[in-house]
């Protein structure tokens, strides 16, 4: 396990079919929703508690006409993952193997994931806001597969060979390949962009991008959305306990001393209580 | 026999008992989720634990504005005088800190009304806790799936902010009233509500004339036979304590 994995979604090869999106659901057992018609072919209209990756339809006019483009909205899995530093339970965790893990069994419904991650991905199952009885899903990159010597069901799924999965060195080798192939084809119309390598630490999913990131809605730099989380999980909780502790000690010493000089009244002439004893 | 002025009314003990409670079971169930105790938070004990919090947290916001509509003669004197401050209530904090709090020594310190300056610091340390608390913690409840991102990632911050603040002035309130060998005598004024008059001319020189001159409220100098005794028992034992 000494290579961390990868996977490289070439949106450029995508042709929207959603063969990915359907083999996800079934090899995790995620339950299909009943969606009405939006006069869209894309569908479900967001991410779920039972939908942990989505084609997106992305359609942008310009001068040349209307690019129709295809996004996978999934968890990028990422080296620097907020969602792991603010989860209290351990059910997000970093994998050996290079992908964000997640046990839903130690999930206690927080939220703070689906709030902190800088993409959007982690969903919530609210099963009643009074009580604030919840759950989290997201994309595992099958980490039972993984375990297990196979690749992501995606990946297996995919027939214009859009999802690529390796090791991350390799895929970021055939991204910049890919990045070269294509921006000699289209000459400056093209907006092509590879997402991921630097992100981040780095993200487990790279994408070979029609268009600027922001298109797909892309964070350019959410390294602040990191900083904020670990901040709070590694420099205000731990400061707070310090502070405890400092507290508990002072107190215990001021305790010692004022009880030493209470008892000795003559040596302070506090006179009216000179008595006490 | 010592002489006994009341200090707080039944329904102010109440209130500052109850606030206690909530407060005890809020601190709690917030430590173990802010250190991610894993038998307190993972899974279904995490749930249970944050229905606890919330519970807890209902509790103490329904406590607060019961006292605050039907005590609030009370409440209001309390919020008009910790939030009047002048030159001596500073020069007290200075030299109760460093000298009388500190060192242990009696004496020498700027005469102080029915709230010394630490008191007033702590209600309002409380009350500001109170507030922020309140605030952030609703966001952080309806909040969980909904579109505001940033409020809520202000709030947690804000709320962890907020806790250090109210469980600090908690560890120095309970520290003073019940380990220090000067102050902890003020116990007695929340468990029956009245202090001796020795501690009120040591503490509260200015609310003592007060109460002599007629102009304090509740002023209260009396009590039966076996209520005093029951008092008079308490500090007794608190005295023989502390040496």
């Amino acid at each position: 396990m000494a290579d961390k994995v990868a996977m490289l979604i070439d949106l450029t090869k995508c042709v929207g079919c959603r063969a990915c999106q359907v083999a996800c659901k079934e090899w995790n057992g995620l339950e299909g929703l009943a969606t009405s018609n939006r006069g869209t072919y894309e569908n479900p209209p967001v991410l779920g508690y039972e939908t942990w990756t989505k084609i997106e339809f992305v359609e942008s006019g310009g001068p040349e006409g209307v690019d129709w483009n295809f996004f996978k909205r999934q968890c990028v899995h990422c080296t620097d993952a907020v969602c792991v530093e603010v989860c209290p339970t351990d059910a997000l965790r970093h994998h050996a193997m290079g992908f964000v893990s997640y046990e839903e069994n130690r999930c206690n419904g927080c939220g703070y994931c689906a709030r902190f991650c800088p993409f959007g991905i982690p969903q919530m199952k609210i099963r009643d806001r009074l009580s604030g009885s919840a759950v989290a899903s997201k994309c595992t990159l099958c980490q039972d597969r993984l375990t297990s010597g196979l690749d992501p069901i995606c990946a297996k799924s995919c027939p214009s060979e859009a999802i690529l999965f390796g090791t991350r060195a390799d895929m970021a080798a055939k991204g910049e390949e890919r990045m070269g192939v294509l921006k000699e084809n289209e000459g400056d119309r093209g907006k092509v962009n590879l997402y991921g390598p630097e992100v981040l630490g780095g993200l487990g999913i790279m994408y070979v991008l029609p268009d600027e990131p922001a298109a797909f809605g892309l964070p350019d730099d959410p390294s602040s959305a990191y900083s904020l989380g670990s901040a709070w999980q590694g420099i205000l909780q731990p400061l707070g306990g310090a502070l405890l502790g400092v507290g508990v000690v002072t107190a215990g010493v001021n305790w010692v001393i004022a009880r030493r000089m209470a008892n000795m009244p003559e040596r302070v002439g506090a006179g009216k209580e000179a008595g006490r004893d | 026999m010592t002489r006994w002025l009341r200090r707080f009314s039944v329904p102010q003990q109440w209130a500052h008992w109850i606030y206690a409670l909530f407060f005890g079971v809020l601190a709690a169930t917030g430590i173990v989720i802010a250190f991610s105790v894993a038998g307190f938070v993972v899974g279904e004990a995490g749930a249970m634990t944050r229905l606890f919090h919330r519970a807890a947290a209902v509790g103490l916001i329904l406590m607060v504005v019961y006292y605050a509509v039907f005590g609030y003669k009370s409440a209001g004197r309390d919020m008009r005088l910790i939030v009047s401050w002048s030159k001596n209530d500073l020069k007290w904090l200075w030299r109760a800190a460093t000298r009388f709090y500190w060192t242990g020594r009696r004496g020498d310190l700027p005469e102080e009304g029915r709230y010394n300056a630490g008191q007033k610091l702590n209600y309002l340390g409380q009350l500001v806790g109170f507030g922020v608390l309140t605030v952030t913690g609703l966001i952080m409840w309806l909040g969980v799936g909904g579109s505001s991102a940033g409020w809520f990632k202000a709030s947690v911050i804000l709320h962890d902010l907020a806790t250090v603040l109210v469980v600090g002035l908690f560890a120095v309130h309970f520290y003073l009233t019940t380990m220090h060998p000067l102050t902890k005598e003020s116990i007695t004024g929340m468990i029956t509500g009245k202090v001796t008059e020795e501690y009120a001319r040591e503490h509260h020189p200015a609310w003592l004339r007060e109460v002599e001159a007629g102009e304090a409220e509740e002023d209260d100098i009396e009590g039966s036979g076996y209520q005093n005794g029951r008092r008079d028992a308490l500090i007794t034992g608190l005295r023989r304590r502390s040496s």
